[in-house]
């Protein structure tokens, strides 16, 4: 099944391509308006693939719509590049973007040194950079630029929602097990300062720092269980995740104890899980299965029409991103930096999941994200309990950000 | 004068004694042959001198200082050109270069990294292929060498650190018996010349009898007889492990 | 911390370890017979992980036994050998005349055409296997609840290690391998069939890796990066025990797992740099590791053959250079903004492989961590002015001293060791410092890196800073062609030749070696700085095992024989790598049949084959 899938994507990433290479002289009032779209296509694909597939029909969409109505219908168009998963393919590749393909801006990026790098290169270039993925404070924070804006909440926003969801249920003694990487040691830091004001006696009793895709599950359970904790905050996604979770349960490390979990609700992390999926855990998360109204609804039955699957975190992120880069153009009227920049700053974008901000103090969006909690359907990970909390409640204090931010 | 006076030197491997309490001297302008079947610890004699080897005990005087131990860079220092018994030159390179490297290496001069190397010291390096007759291959990759051809290079790259004492492991092997003289008859004028001392090894009898001035028979790993070169032909231990040679074991290994 | 406890975490130690240990094993079987420092070692890990979640339950759904459970990952295994077997047929075969450094850069392009291969076959999620049926989930022991199937690793490992002893000893197959441990030339001198020896060790060794994947589905999930995770931990562990030692390998493992389970107790953040630091530990003070014997040709075997005799530019080598340095100079006059991007970079590439084959080829010192110069030099240069607020031309200054200060610091304990224990304590090393700029986030900013590393005022202009990096990059490889044709690179390439003869001619062959690694680390300082400047940022990708690899790949496609192959295989390279990537997602996969098909048709190289042919050529139409 994943077979055909993947056949028919690369058909469409070439047809891309091939539209790209001969495109290339027409520059003229018709011709499509280009954004460039960088990402790890190939080294995450888990949220990168579904993330373009939902970008692609995002286009169609718009495009059959009749394209960008304030510049005389031009097509909306979207250029995919791999970024080598390195700041330093990522930077040539926008470069190639932003000069031999005409992009008007940048967006995408998956990892944290990924954005940043990009970030500053808009910085640099003074285009736009809309960073849908990566997840650092930072680049809205201290590394923030006036060219960059970023989409998802990011690590501090999501620890405090996570936050608040456990820090009236009376527990204080806190394990955290993160991967070693500085989206990790952030999240543990939030969680840690965020607790520390919230619950009085708040203790972390243990911490755990495995290297990022190499964890030991067995080592790092039995120093969790051994310092006895009440709560365990675990940042560990991705291929970490289903080894600790198993090991967890192997050793009933998860019993009796508050689990808060960062991402885990994302069906990317969490399908994988299996039967193994924990039941109760508080998570972060996309419960896509379960949404029918409305025009989410809507999205979610084409977009499953069209790929034979259900839409992933990556998907929704894609779709949105899409058409925030849309009325943003049609909002600016023009594809200039300036104009684009000024039309960003808080502006508001309906959206399915309903407006979506973008404070202008720290280009920020209110994008937010759903709480829950883990479940088995049947045999089949899913989310219960949840809830849609939008990143509004969440974002940094202004007073911080005047603080860190210089620009 | 003594230039080289070696005392009570041993040298053991994993329990396997090469060399034992072997002493000798080599005089100026003096060629001194070191013979005994293979596995006798010649060539383990050899490398404690040059430095390849640490010996385990004994004293390696040169001009009356114990060089036992030091590294072979600074026993070269001090004076000491070797060959090996299996050639070790620099096979990448051309004949000519092979020499001017060695020369450089004796200045010191290894560390320049301005002027190309193909201009340094192109005349002496000429002379000491001239002298030991691979002049006309000079732009010849040793790689590309004959054997015996490759053995006269060996020659003059012992010879390029303008030596007090020479140390020549086999430096005739796998050459031509006519070759051999005239290689042997080259090492002694160049002895008689410089007033180089030369300690060489040797196993063609004939060219041993016919150019050392002193002969040393080593087997398992002792100095088992001395002496002139008519002295050792007739002491009876030598002539047994030679006719133990002839009898059958050959190129005497046990 | 109770003693229940260490025994706990004892036991689940030695369980990762055994896990460890029947992967590495494969490894140090093949690099013991063959020589190959085989990177797809990790690829068929993970191709028998995926194949055993994809057997293995439709196995269990017949009938669900812990033996069907076996049954299943074996056959994976058995598959995992086959794919090894092929990859010796089609691929190493054509290639054992080559350096066994090239057969290193085959595997790697087999490396990236099978992470692709998985996501397309397997898609891109995590698959968690079942568990081990008949297995407990949890034993209690002491009071502590261990995982049940850590023990069946536990005994898993000692009984690979026990088979593999009995299949060393009392067969003709572990006799011939024993022997060409030992001794290759010895093998080929007994007549026996070499080619049927190595297939066979392939087999095994895969097997072998194959096994270690498809026992760790009930732990850890199949996943598309699980490769690159396992393949620098064999390394170690093979390192570590000794190379080719299956033994020491087991020591070795165990040695490492301990070290994970009890190093994170005290320092959480460990795990990163455990596995290295052992490495450089046991290089520098036993170099042939645990149970591996000292053995002088081991380490010497695999200096590969380099530069040949210099001979100055001819005519047409001349008017080669001559054109390619008009083009280099008036390229701002005929290419756009993003040629000009992909040239700087190119240029600095071609400097770092241009140093790089100082060691190598000139040196016979193969370094697997010739990123580490490159992203010192950047990480100096990026530090200096963002943190210290230089301005860009002393930083530039500062990259290459700093870098070939560190270079000669480190280089003091490589230069020591030759062959492969030289080029494992350089990736060592590099692994160390990559660490030390991923943990020292105050300084170096983690991860994330540092941005706002961009040009001084004067050489913003694109054109103005290709110029800048053009002058200085071809500068120095002038340089450093100067010093290889000086006496400097005729005594490097002396020891190279005959360490035994270099000595006796008066070189210092450590201090040369030294000074080659300072030089080199020096010019790729530089590279590095203006590299951090052209990209505006620093991370530690720049100094990751696959930025070495690819400077590696970049000499041996050009050519370690001659001087200017490495700067030719740096523009061919970044050339495909920059052509390919936005074609197509499957660009690790062109990425990886490109270096394959170069590395068959040019197996010295793409200048080294020309100038054969070129020679061929002249030598056909003389008389
Ligand atoms: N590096 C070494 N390791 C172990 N044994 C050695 C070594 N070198 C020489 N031997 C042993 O020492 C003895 C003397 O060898 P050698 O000095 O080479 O003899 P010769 O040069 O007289 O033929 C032999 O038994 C030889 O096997
Ligand atoms: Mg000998």
């Amino acid at each position: 099944m994943s077979n055909t899938r993947i056949d028919r994507r690369s058909l469409v990433a070439g047809a891309v391509a091939a539209s790209a290479w001969g495109g290339q002289a027409a520059s003229a009032q018709d011709a499509p308006v280009r954004i460039g779209e960088l990402n790890s296509y190939s080294r995450m694909a888990a949220f990168c693939l579904p993330y373009r597939n939902a970008m692609q029909l995002a286009v169609e969409e718009i495009n059959a719509q009749g394209g960008l109505k304030s510049l005389g219908a031009r097509k909306f168009e979207i250029v995919f590049r791999d970024d080598g998963s390195t700041p330093g393919d990522a930077v040539r590749a926008a470069e190639e973007l932003l000069t031999r393909e005409n992009a008007a801006f940048i967006a995408g990026g998956f990892l944290s040194n990924v954005g940043l790098a990009l970030a500053d290169l808009a910085n640099q270039r003074k285009t736009l950079y809309v960073a849908t993925e990566p997840l650092t404070d930072a680049l809205t924070l201290a590394q923030g630029n006036p060219y960059t804006f970023r989409i998802r909440p990011n690590t501090y926003m999501q620890t405090r929602m996570l936050v608040d969801a456990v820090k009236d249920k009376g527990v204080k003694r806190w394990a955290i097990v993160a991967p070693n990487y500085e989206y990790g040691t952030s999240a543990a830091a939030a969680f840690k300062r965020l607790m520390t004001a919230a619950v009085p006696g708040f203790e972390v009793v243990v911490e755990q720092f495995p290297a990022l895709g190499k964890v030991e599950p067995g080592p790092v359970v039995g120093a969790l269980a051994q310092a006895r904790p009440d709560g365990i905050f675990n940042v560990l996604f991705g291929a970490d995740l289903p080894a600790f979770v198993r090991e967890g349960n192997n050793r009933g490390l998860f019993e009796k104890r508050l689990v808060a979990s960062l991402l885990t609700g994302e069906p990317e992390y969490l399908l994988p899980l299996g039967d193994e999926t924990p039941e109760g855990w508080i998570v972060t998360g996309y419960p896509a299965d379960q949404i029918k109204d409305g025009p989410h609804g809507k999205f979610i039955a084409a977009y499953t029409a069209k790929f034979n699957e259900a839409p992933r975190c990556g998907s929704l992120l894609g779709y949105v991103s899409a058409h925030i880069m849309r009325d943003l153009i049609e909002k600016a009227g023009s594809t200039e930096s300036g104009k684009l920049i000024a039309a960003f700053n808080d502006a508001t974008f309906d959206s399915i999941l309903g407006p979506i901000r973008m404070r202008g103090l720290d280009h920020q969006s209110t994008f937010g994200a759903w709480v829950g909690e883990t479940t088995l359907n049947g045999r089949t990970p899913a989310m219960k309990n949840w809830k849609y909390v939008s990143g509004e409640a969440y974002l940094h204090p202004e007073d911080e950000v005047k603080a860190v931010r210089k620009s | 004068m003594t230039v080289l006076a070696v005392e009570g030197l041993s040298k053991s491997f994993d329990g396997v004694r090469a060399a034992q309490n072997v002493g000798f001297t080599v005089n100026a302008g003096e060629l001194v042959a070191l013979i005994g079947p293979n596995g006798a610890g010649k060539s383990t004699t050899f490398n404690m001198v040059g430095g390849q080897l640490k010996p385990d005990s004994g004293r390696i005087l040169l001009d009356g200082n114990d060089i036992a131990g030091l590294s072979p860079r600074l026993i070269l220092r001090r004076g000491v050109g070797r060959t090996f018994q299996i050639a070790q030159s620099f096979l990448s390179m051309t004949v000519i270069e092979n020499v001017q490297l060695a020369i450089a290496a004796r200045e010191r001069e290894t560390m320049r990294m301005g002027a190309p190397l193909r201009g340094l010291h192109a005349d002496e390096a000429q002379t000491l292929l001239d002298k030991v007759g691979v002049a006309d291959q000079a732009e010849t990759l040793v790689a590309h060498l004959a054997y015996a051809d490759i053995k006269r290079v060996e020659f003059a790259l012992a010879l390029a650190a303008r030596p007090r004492m020479l140390l020549m492991d086999e430096p005739t092997a796998g050459m031509a018996p006519a070759e051999r003289k005239s290689l042997m008859t080259l090492v002694a004028t160049t002895a008689k010349t410089n007033g180089a001392a030369v300690l060489f090894t040797e196993h063609d009898v004939a060219s041993v009898f016919a150019h050392a001035d002193r002969v040393l028979v080593m087997a398992r790993g002792e100095i088992i007889a001395r002496g002139a070169p008519d002295e050792v032909r007739a002491d009876p231990l030598v002539r047994e492990v030679y006719l133990g040679r002839s009898a059958g074991t050959p190129g005497g290994q046990r | 911390m109770d003693a229940s406890f260490l025994v706990a975490q004892l036991l689940t130690g030695l369980a990762s370890a055994s896990s460890l240990f029947i992967t590495a094993s494969g490894l140090t079987l093949v690099f013991g017979v063959t020589r190959i420092v085989n990177f797809a070692h990790g690829s068929l890990f993970m191709l028998g992980a995926y194949l055993a979640v994809t057997i293995v339950p439709r196995l269990l759904d017949l009938h669900y036994s812990l033996p069907m459970f076996a049954l299943g990952a074996l056959a994976a295994a058995l598959i995992v050998g086959l794919i090894g077997v092929a990859i010796e047929l089609i691929l190493l075969r054509r290639i054992y005349r080559a350096p066994e450094i090239f057969q290193l850069l085959a595997t790697f392009g087999v490396v990236l055409v099978v992470q692709d291969l998985v996501i397309r076959i397997w898609g891109p999620l995590d698959i968690l296997g079942p568990r081990a049926p008949g297995v407990p989930r949890s034993v209690e022991i002491l009071g502590q609840r261990i995982s049940g199937y850590d023990l069946v690793l536990i005994a898993v490992g000692p009984t690979i290690l026990g088979l593999l002893w009995l299949l060393m000893r009392r067969t003709r197959f572990g006799v011939l391998v024993r022997a060409a441990t030992q001794d290759r030339e010895m093998v080929g001198a007994l007549g026996v069939d070499q080619a049927k020896l190595f297939t066979a060790t392939l087999f095994v060794g895969s097997f072998l890796a194959g096994l270690g994947g498809a026992l760790q589905i009930p732990f850890k999930p199949a996943q598309p990066a699980m490769d690159i995770a396992i393949i620098s931990e064999t390394f170690v562990v093979t390192v570590v025990g000794g190379m080719g030692s299956i033994p020491g390998a087991f020591l070795a493992a165990i040695a490492i797992g301990l070290l994970q389970a009890f190093g994170a107790l005290i320092i959480p953040e460990s795990t990163l740099v455990m596995a290295f630091l052992l490495m450089a530990v046991v290089l520098v003070v036993r170099p042939w590791g645990f149970l591996g014997k000292p053995d002088a040709h081991l380490g010497a075997r695999t200096a590969i053959e380099g530069v040949k005799s210099l001979t100055p530019l001819d005519a047409t080598g001349k008017a080669v250079v001559a054109i390619a340095l008009v083009a280099g100079a008036t390229l701002p006059l005929w290419s756009d903004a993003y040629g000009l991007k992909v040239a700087i970079e190119t240029l600095c590439f071609a400097l770092a492989a241009f140093a790089l084959n100082l060691l190598i080829g000139v040196g016979g010192m193969v370094s697997f961590g010739h990123a580490a110069w490159f992203g010192v030099g950047a990480y100096a240069a990026g530090l200096l002015t963002v943190k210290l607020g230089l301005h860009m031309a002393p930083a530039l200054i500062a990259a290459p001293l700093i870098a070939g200060a560190v270079a000669a610091f480190i280089g003091y304990f490589i230069v020591r060791l030759s062959g492969i224990y030289l080029a494992m304590l350089t990736l060592a090393a590099a692994q160390l410092i990559y660490a030390l700029c991923f943990q020292w986030v105050a300084v170096t900013g983690g991860d994330n890196g540092v941005v706002g590393v961009w040009p001084a005022e004067w050489a913003a202009a694109r054109a103005v800073y290709y110029g800048l990096t053009f002058l200085l990059c071809v500068a120095a490889i002038w340089l450093l062609r100067r010093a290889i044709h000086a006496p400097f690179g005729y005594a490097l390439r002396g020891a190279r030749d005959s360490h035994l003869r270099a000595e006796a001619v008066g070189i210092d062959v450590k201090g040369q070696r030294l000074a080659a690694f300072a030089l080199a680390g020096a010019a790729t300082g530089l590279a590095g700085g203006l590299y951090a400047f052209s990209k505006g940022s620093i991370d530690p990708t720049l100094l990751s095992i696959p930025m070495s690899i690819d400077f590696l790949a970049m000499v041996l496609i050009g050519g370690v024989q001659t001087l200017f192959g490495p700067v030719i295989g740096a523009g061919l390279l970044h050339a495909a790598k920059d052509f390919i990537m936005p074609l197509t997602d499957l660009w690790r996969t062109w990425l990886g049949l490109t270096i394959v098909a170069l590395v068959l048709a040019f197996p010295q190289g793409v200048l080294g084959g020309l100038a054969q042919w070129r020679a061929r050529f002249a030598r056909s139409r003389k008389p």
